[in-house]
C-alpha cells in the first residue's frame, strides 16, 4: 500500500466499536443538520439558485421534455419556481424595458418547433418595437404544454410573485383553454400549494384538482420528498451547457404522435371563474391585460363566448382564429410551423402597436385578423 | 505557510464522506426523470 493512504489504516484503534459509533453519530448529526437547513432554506424556491441568466443565457420558453428527456436536451421540471428561475424572464428588468408576458398553450409555446426563437413571443421580442415614451418592448414566452386556463393562472400568479413586474399581460387562448382535455394539469398536480391557494382565493369550486391534496407542509417539503425535483434541477443546470451551445430545447420528431384536430362540435366552459380570476389578478397588480384568439381553422361556440367575455370586461381581444390556411399548421390545426408563427407575430405586433398608441383602440374591443378564406 | 482550515479528525473525515455518499444514494433513489407525454391538446 502506498504510504499516502497509510494514515487511514495505521491506527487500528480507530476502527474499534466506539470509534465506529462516534462516526455513525457524526453522520447522523450531519444528516440532521442538512435536513433542518433544507427545510429552513427551501432551496428549490430560491429563484437565485440557477446558472441561467448568469453563466448560461436564460431559456426562451419553459423546458418541456416529452418523454422523460431521453432525447431532449433537458429534463422535465414541474415546479413553477424552478421553471421561471431558468427562464429569461427572471433576468432583471432594464430601465428602458416595456415587459410583455405571453401566456398560452402548446400553440404559442411552439410545439413541433425545435427552436424557441421561431415562436410568436420571441419573434415579437426581436422586432425592436418601442412604446410612445421610448421604452423597448421585450416579449416573453410563458406558454406551457396542455391548454388549461387554470394552468395559465398558476403561471401568471407565480411569475408575478417571482420576477420584476411586467407592463402588459397577453393571454392567448384557444377553445381548449377553458375546455381542456386534461382533467388536472401536471403543473397543478406538482404545485399543490399554489393550486389550492388560488382555488380558495378566487373561489374556483368548479375546478377539478384530482390528486392535489393538502398534506402537512413538512411531509412535502423535506429533502426526501423533493429528491426527484432536486435531481431534475441539478440535471437542467448541467444542460445549460448544451442550451448555450445549440439554443435548441426540443428535438423535433418526423412523425409526431399527436391527435389530428377534426373540429370541435360542442364547447362548454369547464374552467368556470378562471378567466375572471386572471382579470382580477392582473387588476390587482395594475397591469393591463389583452386577449388573443390563436389561429386555428374551426368555428366553435368558444369564439362567441370569448368575444362576449372580452366585451363584458372591456378587455381588447384580437381574434386571429381564421388567420391562416392549413399549410401553416403541422400535426394539428393548432400547432403552427415557423412561417405560421411569423405571420401570426406580424399581425399581433401591428395590433399591439395600435394598442400602445390608443389603449381604447377607438372603442373597438374585438379586432379581427383577416380570414385566409377571403 | 500555515493551513488556515481547521484540522479535521479522521473520524470526522470518514463521517463527512459517508454523509455525502448517503446524499448521493438518496438522490439516485429518485429514479429516472419524469415524462410528460403529450397526448393531444
Amino acid at each position: 500500500m502506498s504510504t499516502r493512504w497509510e494514515w487511514l489504516v495505521s491506527d487500528e484503534s480507530a476502527y474499534s466499536r466506539s470509534a465506529i459509533l462516534r462516526i455513525v453519530i457524526r453522520v447522523v448529526v450531519l444528516f440532521a443538520i442538512f435536513n433542518i437547513l433544507y427545510l429552513l432554506v427551501q432551496p428549490l424556491d430560491l429563484s437565485s439558485l440557477t446558472l441561467y441568466n448568469r453563466v448560461f443565457p436564460g431559456r426562451l420558453r419553459f423546458g418541456w421534455a416529452r418523454d422523460a428527456g431521453t432525447k431532449a436536451p433537458l429534463v422535465n421540471e414541474f415546479r413553477l419556481s424552478r421553471l421561471i428561475a431558468d427562464h429569461v424572464v427572471s433576468a432583471p428588468k432594464q430601465p428602458n424595458e416595456y415587459r410583455v408576458i405571453f401566456l398560452g398553450s402548446s400553440d404559442v409555446w411552439g410545439a413541433i418547433n425545435d427552436r424557441p426563437e421561431d415562436t410568436v413571443p420571441v419573434l415579437i421580442d426581436k422586432m425592436g418595437m418601442k412604446t410612445a415614451d421610448g421604452r423597448l418592448l421585450r416579449s416573453y414566452n410563458l406558454a406551457y404544454i396542455y391548454a388549461d386556463g387554470f394552468k395559465d393562472l398558476l403561471v401568471l400568479d407565480q411569475t408575478l410573485r417571482q420576477v420584476d413586474k411586467p407592463d402588459l399581460i397577453v393571454f392567448t387562448v384557444n377553445s381548449y383553454t377553458f375546455n381542456p382535455t386534461v382533467i388536472t394539469h401536471p403543473l397543478a398536480l406538482n404545485n399543490p400549494d399554489n393550486a389550492l391557494r388560488l382555488k380558495q382565493e378566487y373561489k374556483l369550486s368548479g375546478i377539478p384538482l384530482n390528486g392535489v391534496t393538502e398534506s402537512p407542509w413538512i411531509a412535502t417539503h423535506n429533502f426526501w420528498a423533493e429528491r426527484s425535483d432536486v435531481v431534475a434541477w441539478l440535471m437542467n443546470q448541467a444542460y445549460g451547457l448544451t442550451w448555450t451551445e445549440s439554443q435548441v430545447d426540443y428535438p423535433q420528431l418526423k412523425a409526431y404522435p399527436g391527435l389530428p384536430y377534426e373540429g370541435m362540435i360542442g364547447w362548454q366552459n369547464r374552467r368556470p371563474g378562471v378567466l375572471d380570476a386572471v382579470i382580477s389578478l392582473t387588476a390587482q397588480y395594475h397591469i393591463p391585460l389583452l386577449f388573443i384568439s390563436v389561429p386555428v381553422d374551426y368555428a366553435s361556440p368558444f369564439s362567441q363566448w370569448i368575444q362576449g367575455q372580452a366585451q363584458q370586461a372591456d378587455i381588447p381581444l384580437l381574434d386571429c382564429s381564421s388567420l391562416l390556411p392549413p399549410k401553416y399548421f403541422t400535426d394539428t390545426q393548432l400547432h403552427l410551423n415557423p412561417e405560421g408563427h411569423q405571420l401570426f407575430a406580424k399581425k399581433i405586433s401591428g395590433w399591439l402597436q395600435s394598442w400602445l398608441v390608443d389603449p381604447k383602440l377607438q372603442g373597438q374591443t374585438v379586432t379581427y385578423c383577416p380570414s385566409w378564406e377571403m | 505557510m500555515k493551513n488556515p482550515l481547521p484540522k479535521l479528525s479522521r473520524e470526522t473525515m470518514i463521517a463527512i464522506f459517508l454523509f455525502l455518499f448517503l446524499i448521493v444514494v438518496i438522490l439516485a433513489s429518485a429514479g429516472p426523470p419524469r415524462a410528460l407525454i403529450y397526448q393531444g391538446f
